[in-house]
């Protein structure tokens, strides 16, 4: 039987012993992580949301008109337009095509159309980036390009969708930091009464001659048990009732495209189990230093 | 104040608990893992000093036999009696046979004749050479052994006498 052993089974056994302490500690690191899991969700969840707003954040570079630019120069522009790093896509809409969509939007009364002579509408690019944030940097670089008639970016829009979006995003991580603190603080002060249950045995284990590391191991695996499997079981909760909540809202919600792969279950996984695992392992070895004073 | 050649005051924490293998103690109220039987009790004082457990286990079950308790080694302390219990937490302090062996009243809570089985048991392990140091106010036992008494008045040494008795001048 060695050391480790040894600390193994006086682990499982003062778990086994203190059953309703561990039972209690069991429920309030599970809880903890369940709302903790449950915000890391809905955070994941939100920010995929916000992205796909910031997308629709597009520029619309107009051509000029009187003279029309030749086909080279447009393919030219599109070459080099698509060589810039931000750029995700860039659509060339001629003029032919512009003409088209506005027949479109017009189908149900042609006749408004009619009066045109010709077509007058200007060919133009859609640009889409990688990065919306570098909307104004890119809608500049048109700025003095003889074949360029106007940028069109819906500078205010975008500006103010950037300022909710990088508000909301501050407010979650606010939330989620707040929300660790209370966990780490509940779950610590659990495993503190659970160990105040146990002062005379490691006063005396003191006593004996054992060192703090000695006692302490056996403490920190069973921090480490807890932690590890109510983190778990928060764990499959969580996930399970993202997917279940997801589906029905995408049900509800047909118009709005929710992302149910914007949790990335592994990822979120590893941190409730991390999460679990390290506070348990701290709660008990800091827990006990008041003890150990002996 | 020094033990063991070791200065108390300039002594680290850290070595503290290497200083206390050196150190059997006994106490008033036995102080004994409630949650482990007799023999596990008595083999904790010699994992904590990282020993083999093959040895270690046998001596564990020899020193609970010389305190006349071999037959109770898996009984947990509460089905234990007092004199009992304050054997096992004799044999758990002289385990490792350590050159000396505090008792802080080890005979407080018992009755006298329990506490004539204790000091027989004291009196075995100095025979082996362990110093064995003893606190105690019971008048009766000390007169009767006739040992070194050292007496303490707050917390001053008012008298040291080579085979002493109780409240003598």
């Amino acid at each position: 039987m060695g050391r480790i052993s040894f600390f193994l089974k006086e682990a499982f056994g003062s778990l086994r012993r203190n059953y309703f302490m561990t039972i209690a500690a069991l429920v309030t690191v599970f809880l903890s992580i369940v709302v903790l899991g449950g915000v890391l969700v809905f955070v994941y969840t939100t920010d995929a949301l916000l992205r796909e707003v910031e997308q629709k954040v597009e520029i619309t570079v107009f051509l000029q008109t009187e003279p029309d630019p030749t086909p080279e120069e447009t393919s030219a522009m599109q070459t080099e337009i698509m060589s810039w790093p931000e750029v995700k896509s860039s659509v060339f809409v001629s003029k032919e095509d512009a003409l088209e969509r506005l027949r479109e939007d017009f189908k149900d009364n042609p006749e408004i159309l009619d009066g045109l002579s010709g077509n007058p509408l200007p060919a133009s690019f859609e640009v889409s980036l990688k990065d919306p944030q570098s909307v104004d940097a890119v809608a500049a670089r048109f700025d003095g390009n003889p074949i360029v008639e106007s940028v069109n970016y819906g500078k205010e829009i975008a500006d103010k969708i950037f300022s909710v979006t990088s508000q909301a995003r501050n407010f979650l991580l606010i939330f989620i930091a707040l929300l660790g603190i209370v966990a780490i603080l509940l779950i610590s002060n659990t495993i503190r009464l659970s160990i105040f249950a146990r002062k005379r045995e490691v006063e005396i284990m003191k006593l004996v001659g054992a060192t703090n590391w000695f006692i302490r191991w056996p403490f920190v695996i069973e921090g480490v048990f807890v932690g590890f499997v109510g983190a778990a079981a928060a764990a499959v909760v969580v996930l399970v009732l993202n997917s279940f909540l997801v589906g029905r809202i995408r049900g509800g919600l047909p118009f709005m495209a929710v992302p149910l792969d914007a949790v990335p279950y592994v990822l979120v996984t590893i941190i409730l189990l991390a999460v679990g695992v390290v506070i348990g392992a701290a709660g008990s070895g800091i827990g006990l230093r008041r003890f150990l004073r002996v | 104040m020094a033990v063991g050649g070791r200065d108390l005051a300039t002594l680290r924490s850290w070595k503290v608990p290497y200083l206390r293998r050196n150190i059997g103690c006994v106490f008033q109220d036995f102080k004994l893992l409630t949650n482990k039987t007799a023999f596990d009790n008595v083999l904790y004082a010699l994992v904590v000093t990282g020993q083999a457990t093959g040895a270690s286990k046998k001596k564990a079950a020899e020193i609970l036999s010389l305190v006349g308790l071999g037959h109770k080694a898996s009984s947990y302390p509460n089905e234990l009696s007092g004199g009992e219990q304050q054997r096992v937490s004799i044999a758990r302090a002289f385990v490792n046979h350590p050159p000396l062996l505090i008792a802080d009243e080890p005979t407080g809570n018992l009755d006298p004749d329990t506490s004539m089985g204790i000091m027989q048991l004291l009196y075995r392990i100095n025979k082996t050479g362990t110093t064995v140091l003893m606190a105690t106010h019971d008048r009766e036992m000390v007169d009767r052994m006739r040992r070194r008494v050292i007496a303490l008045d707050a917390g001053k040494v008012v008298r040291d006498q080579k085979r002493g008795g109780y409240g003598e001048d």
